[in-house]
């Protein structure tokens, strides 16, 4: 009982001396702020054209009803940023197969994209005042010889000279993306200037494998197709922009 | 027994009677008036350069537009004098932020919500420079190190809490730097410099956001 009553009064004692050792050393203080320090974000925001300019535009590449082996199908996607800043890198990248097994036959044999070539056509359309580059080959041997045997970490390609959609699907997979313009160009301008600038495209064509046999009649495929853009290298890879496309 | 002791106090009594009137002095009051306390200030007053105008606040000291990963502000100052009246011990500096998402969302921005939580963003605008210096300190508060007296003190920088070798504005929310009086002697002026860049490493969660940032300087007594 005694010790519950010493106790008690040692426990006044602290809060007491609690109390007071907050009042004896309460300090002055001031402050001052640096406000309205502002930093905002750009925006790339590429829009692609489809009857106007939209995120996604559906059905680029159809190939005609009946396709036959040796055939050919192409289009051509063209390309605005609708950001606030200027984009200077740009690729590709493709995937999500669907159909019922066309892909090993249906094969890449056309890729051209445009540079420096800056107008402002509505509705847009190929210029004459264009520059294209036709990087078909390199992008053929790029993914077709990219396996082991060419000292790649991943076997993907059967160096046949030949890319199928099956091994674009597949080297985009992995995950890797067709990086076909790293900016900025020589005036310093970014390949897609900001606030709908300048307009570039880029054209694919696809051949429906002429030395395909019979057991691909009545197949399908469909893929999507996504522009990627990033304002610098170390953007890279960035989020992409999908333009899903259907046919085959 | 009661006796005695009530002849004793009654005899205590009358020789406190008598002695009062035998041993009277003369008296006078005196008086200390209008003791006052005056309480004491301190008034820390910013500026953006060290010839004023003097403030309780500045603003836009730090700013980027259509900023984009790897951009970073010029050095930019904030300039620090003590109006007050008795002299400081310390300088906090810490900071507080928000988000502004864009309206209307941009299609790239992956986070519409980081106005939710504004710490992800600031995690991203790191100090890529940062001294408090006047003529008697110059202290990198990135390292804690001051080349003028040459010591190194912990409270003097901010603490790399991921260990990321970078030090961000969520990093100095976390760990306010303690720095010496900035009135060590009278009218003197001192200084923060400062550099903010946007990480290489942010992603599109930020694009089109806007970040608020207030800088928050306490002088202590």
């Amino acid at each position: 009982m005694i010790s519950k009553k010493i106790l008690a009064s040692i426990f006044v004692i602290g809060i007491l001396a609690l109390a007071m050792g907050y009042g004896t050393y309460s300090y002055f203080s001031d402050i001052a702020k640096s406000t309205g320090n502002t930093f905002t974000a750009g925006t790339l925001d590429i829009k692609l054209w489809g009857s106007s300019w939209q995120d996604n535009v559906v059905g680029t590449w159809v190939s005609p009803t009946n396709w036959a082996p040796g055939e050919y199908v192409e289009a051509t996607l063209y390309m605005k940023n609708f950001g606030s800043i200027g984009v200077t890198h740009i690729g590709v990248k493709v995937d999500n197969l669907g159909g019922t097994g066309l892909e090993t036959a249906v094969l890449l044999t056309k890729f051209m994209y445009t540079e420096y070539w800056d107008y402002a056509a509505t509705p847009p359309g190929p210029g004459t005042t264009r520059n294209e580059y036709d990087i078909t080959s390199w992008v053929i041997s790029l993914i077709d010889d990219w396996n082991i045997a060419h000292g790649r970490a991943e076997d993907i390609g059967n160096s046949d000279g030949k890319l199928t959609l099956s091994e674009f699907i597949a080297w985009c997979a992995v995950p890797h993306s067709l990086k076909f313009f790293e900016g900025p160009w020589e005036s310093g301008e970014p390949y897609l200037k900001p606030n709908e600038g300048n307009e570039q495209y880029l054209t694919l064509g696809f051949t429906f494998d002429s030395g395909a046999g019979d057991n691909y009649q009545g197949k399908t495929a469909s893929f999507d197709l996504s522009v990627l853009a990033a304002q610098s290298y170390s953007q890279w890879p960035p989020v992409w922009w999908t333009t899903p496309s259907h046919g085959y | 027994m009661k006796r005695t002791l009530t002849a004793i106090v009654l005899i205590g009594i009358v020789v406190t009677l008598v002695g009062a009137g035998t041993f009277a002095y003369f008296s006078d009051a005196g008086r200390s008036y209008d003791n006052t306390f005056t309480a004491g200030t301190l008034d820390l007053k910013v500026s953006h350069s060290s010839a004023g105008p003097w403030t309780e606040g500045v603003s836009g000291t730090w700013t980027l537009s259509n900023m984009k990963p790897g951009d970073e502000t010029p050095t930019a100052s904030v300039f620090f004098k003590n109006f007050g009246s008795i002299a400081s011990n310390t300088l906090e500096i810490t900071c507080n932020y928000t988000v502004t998402e864009e309206m209307p969302q941009t299609e790239s921005d992956t986070d519409p919500h980081t106005d939710q939580h504004p710490d992800e963003m600031a995690k991203y605008m790191i100090i890529t420079m940062m001294f408090y210096r006047n003529d008697q300190l110059n202290i990198n508060c990135l390292t804690g190190y001051d080349s003028y007296f040459g010591q190194t003190k912990d409270e003097w920088k901010i603490n790399d809490a991921n260990g990321d070798g970078k030090i961000s504005l969520y990093e100095l929310k976390l760990d306010p730097l303690i720095l010496p009086s900035p009135d060590t002697q009278p009218n003197k002026i001192t200084q923060l410099d400062m550099k903010i860049k946007f990480d290489e490493s942010a992603g599109n969660d930020f694009q089109g956001d806007t970040f608020n940032l207030t800088m928050i300087f306490t002088l202590k007594q």
